[in-house]
């Protein structure tokens, strides 16, 4: 009986750390978080290898300033112009490899005759943008900015700025402290034990008696009206929020809008933009407000018609979810292009 | 309650606590059958009424034939019983099928026929078909009717395979459960592993799987024909991995408790012929059909054409059996055709194909049923799918490599069962390897699992 335990014990031991040095393969970073003296914003520590796993399978390399994918801040001596890049998710890009993100693409496609610095992280939005750009403009010389806008209420953010800056009494602080001490596999395994699928609400245990309500029965039938089950946008107050952007900086501010098209939904196929009459408005007062805009939709849609998706990977899903290498070389070009003009 | 739910290994322990501490097999039967009925009516309450009655009709009825001697008044008990149970089935699960299928119909004759909203609940199926078991049994003289009310009720609504099955019959659970089962470490060691290999196959690889099937089958006419047969394979596996782990974690639960529940699978994509097939695909299905139905229709005993008739019908209606709709039904035509095709074969040669083509033309004749089955109750959704994927179809090219992982543990666990890693692959306690194997396991599940909710496959059944 003693020795059984023991085989067990030592089988066990065995067995956690066979999943700690595999974990890598599947298990995301959890990398500690810095509040960045200049951006004034939290930021991802330096690291040579930040891990993404649920699409992509890519690593990246975070450079200081919590850039992504950039390791310094030293660029080719061809490149005559800094670029600063913002967005959310999309623009930062950890799921393609440093080489495919969108700042590293936009360098390709400028011969290396300007130097991108990537700025985007994921949940932000204008008013973190907004709050930033005079610092970060400061600091490092940048001669323009180029705002990757996939959502529109992204950008109606803005008039919330500024954010707060960072404060130890920030639930990031908190979580940094625990990615900076414990294995991420750990950190995984306590996430998904504590959280619903969406990783923000609390599990709830339910232990009492259940009833089924006849309207969650699943239909066969598709609805009677398409129309009523796509997403509406709530006018927004384009004008103030653009106004906030521009004000925020003197120099050329270039928005470039690539929503997700085409999206693949339940099994169709979504060539339409939900957004495209708020678009239009969002176009003519940038244009007013001297804001370049660069519309991506057409070349995106004419990428997927060619059979490459911009959206999506094997791990994930086609039509679905961030852009690929694909995707952010079709933004590098247009943006490029639209810089190039601008600039000369 | 779903047996993947955190909340399930909770309500186990508990139960196996409890159970184990009663030393009368009365009070034992007595909590289990409390832990049943609140495990039923997690889902929903109001529908232990279902359970309920069909408890009572069965016990009661059975308990007539077995004390008449006139065979008309016997085949008249039977008949309530058989009244009574389909005809709970088949409101709530056919009703709004038969109803919109003669809408043509009704219409030409100038009526309207008006579904209803009805929510089918869950397991009728299976425990309709278990009770009815037990009636049919001791009508036809091969079960004595059980004395203790409480055990047959315990019989109908035992938590472990209450919703999915295993279909177990009444003459291999209800003399277990009139004594206190022998404790046996080997056995609850037994349970335990059954449970996580379980748990593992349906949450790891059914539900991993089942992504891929999703998206696939939602829009198969955007997808390439390559994709096509990589989503057909993969729902192969997924509902394999997805039934047969319930059926492990339901039969090991069952072991924990100290009762034997029949097996359910026998690696079924190893059969070398569709009636091989069905030998080890929901076994306990296959021979309630076998000796409730197609035996009672005559089987094989009289001519070929009417075993092929027979083969025909059984097989009709066990596809019907798993849902309300067309697609259900013509996959088991389409079983009921492969397998009157090869009687047919057998009877006319003794030629017997290779092993290797013999699997190989199993496993193409289960995949196009697989299709037939997965059309989300759509005829015109398996024809784009089997057109597009026959002719290899332009369209997205895509290959998720988990789902191609979890394959590819399909193909090697089935290779290994037919060799002697068989033993190894149960994970025996005292192997130096089981400690280590089961610790990955755990973690595994707790990392690995695809997050969201996902139902088992055949709770809709």
């Amino acid at each position: 009986m003693r020795s059984l335990l023991v085989t067990w014990i030592a089988g066990a031991i065995t067995g956690t750390l066979l999943i700690a040095i595999t974990s890598p393969i599947f298990v995301r970073s959890y990398q500690p978080l810095q509040a960045d003296s200049i951006r004034g914003v939290w930021t991802l520590a330096p690291s040579p290898s930040y891990r993404w796993r649920s699409e992509g399978y890519a690593n990246t390399t975070i450079g200081p300033h919590g850039m992504p994918g950039r390791a310094s801040l030293e660029s080719s001596s061809k490149a005559s112009d800094r670029i600063a890049l913002w967005g959310d998710s999309q623009a930062e890009g950890v799921c393609v490899h440093d080489p495919d993100k969108l700042f590293a693409k936009c360098e390709q496609a400028s011969s290396g005759s300007m130097a991108f610095l990537p700025f985007a992280r994921s949940g932000e939005d204008a008013a973190d943008w907004v709050t930033q750009i005079p610092s970060v403009e400061e600091a490092f010389q940048i001669d323009a900015h180029v705002v990757l806008l996939t959502e529109l209420s992204d950008l109606a953010a803005a008039i919330q700025a500024p954010v707060d800056p960072p404060s130890e009494a920030d639930t990031a602080a908190a979580r940094s402290a625990i990615a900076a001490h414990v294995p991420a596999f750990i950190i995984q395994g306590a996430r998904h034990l504590l959280y619903e699928a969406d990783n923000t609400t609390r599990r709830q245990w339910r232990f009492g008696l259940g009833r089924v309500e006849s309207s969650r029965i699943p239909s066969r039938h598709p609805p009677d009206n398409p129309s009523e089950s796509s997403p509406s946008l709530d006018r927004k107050p384009w004008r103030e929020a653009l106004n906030v952007l521009r004000q925020s900086s003197e120099l050329p501010v270039i928005l470039l809008y690539a929503p997700q098209l085409p999206q693949v939904v339940d099994g169709n196929l979504i060539r339409e933009d939900p957004t495209a009459d708020e678009f239009e408005i969002v176009q003519s007062f940038a244009t007013e407000l001297g804001i370049h805009v660069i519309d991506a939709r057409e070349a995106l849609i004419a990428s997927a018609d060619h059979g490459q998706w911009p959206h999506g990977f094997h791990n994930g899903q086609f039509g679905v979810g961030h852009l690929n290498a694909r995707g952010n070389d079709i933004l590098a070009r247009l943006t490029v292009d639209v810089i190039q003009s601008i600039i000369e | 309650m779903l047996f993947t739910q955190l909340e399930f290994p909770i309500f186990l322990l508990v139960v196996l606590i409890g159970a184990w501490l009663c030393r009368r097999s009365v009070t034992r039967n007595g909590l289990l059958l409390l832990a049943s009925y609140y495990f039923y009516a997690y889902w929903d309450y109001r529908f232990c009424s279902l359970l309920l009655l069909s408890t009572i009709v069965d016990f009661v009825v059975a308990k007539r034939i077995h004390q008449t001697t006139s065979s008309t008044h016997r085949r008249g008990l039977l008949l309530i019983s058989l009244t009574v149970n389909l005809g709970v089935l088949g409101f709530f699960k056919y009703f709004n099928f038969f109803i919109e299928s003669a809408q043509p119909l009704l219409e030409s004759i100038g009526l309207s026929g008006q579904t209803l909203q009805i929510i089918l609940p869950v397991g009728i199926s299976f425990y309709t078909f278990q009770t009815l078991s037990y009636t049919i049994d001791v009508y036809r003289g091969v079960l004595r009717p059980v004395d203790r009310p409480l055990d047959f009720a315990l019989y109908v609504a035992f938590f472990p395979q209450l919703v999915a099955g295993p279909i177990v019959r009444a003459r291999e659970l209800l003399p277990q459960l009139a004594s206190v089962p022998r404790w046996s470490n080997r056995r609850f060691y037994g349970g335990t592993q059954q449970v996580l290999r379980g748990a593992v196959k349906k949450v790891l690889l059914a539900d991993r799987l089942g992504e891929v099937v999703d998206v696939v089958f939602a829009g198969p006419d955007l997808y390439s024909g390559s994709t096509l047969w990589l989503a057909a394979f993969a729902y192969a596996g997924q509902i394999y991995y997805d039934f047969s782990g319930y059926s492990d974690i339901a039969i090991g639960s069952a072991k924990m408790l100290g009762y034997r529940f029949p097996i359910n699978f026998r690696h079924p994509y190893l059969a070398r012929s569709p009636a091989e097939f069905w030998h080890r695909w929901h076994m306990t299905l296959s021979r309630w059909l076998r000796d409730y139905l197609y035996i009672s229709l005559g089987g094989n005993r009289i001519q070929p054409i009417v075993t092929y008739r027979n083969l025909m019908i059984t097989m009709t209606l066990g596809g019907l059996w798993h849902g309300a709709a067309w697609t259900f039904v013509l996959w088991g035509i389409w079983h009921g055709l492969a397998l009157s095709f090869q009687r047919w074969l057998s009877g006319i040669t003794r030629y017997r194909p290779p092993v290797a083509i013999g699997w190989l033309i199993t496993v193409i004749v289960v995949l196009i049923g697989w299709i037939l089955f997965r059309s989300n109750q759509d005829i015109g959704i398996a024809q784009t799918y089997f057109i597009r994927m026959l002719t290899f179809a332009s369209g997205i090219n895509w290959y998720p490599p988990l789902a191609i992982l979890a394959l590819s543990c399909m193909v090697v666990e089935h290779a290994a069962w037919r060799t002697r890693l068989r033993r190894a692959m149960r994970l025996p306690m005292h192997a130096w390897y089981s400690p280590i194997a089961t610790t990955m396991m755990l973690w595994a599940l707790l990392l690995y699992a695809p997050r969201g909710f996902r139902p088992f496959v055949y709770f809709q059944f």
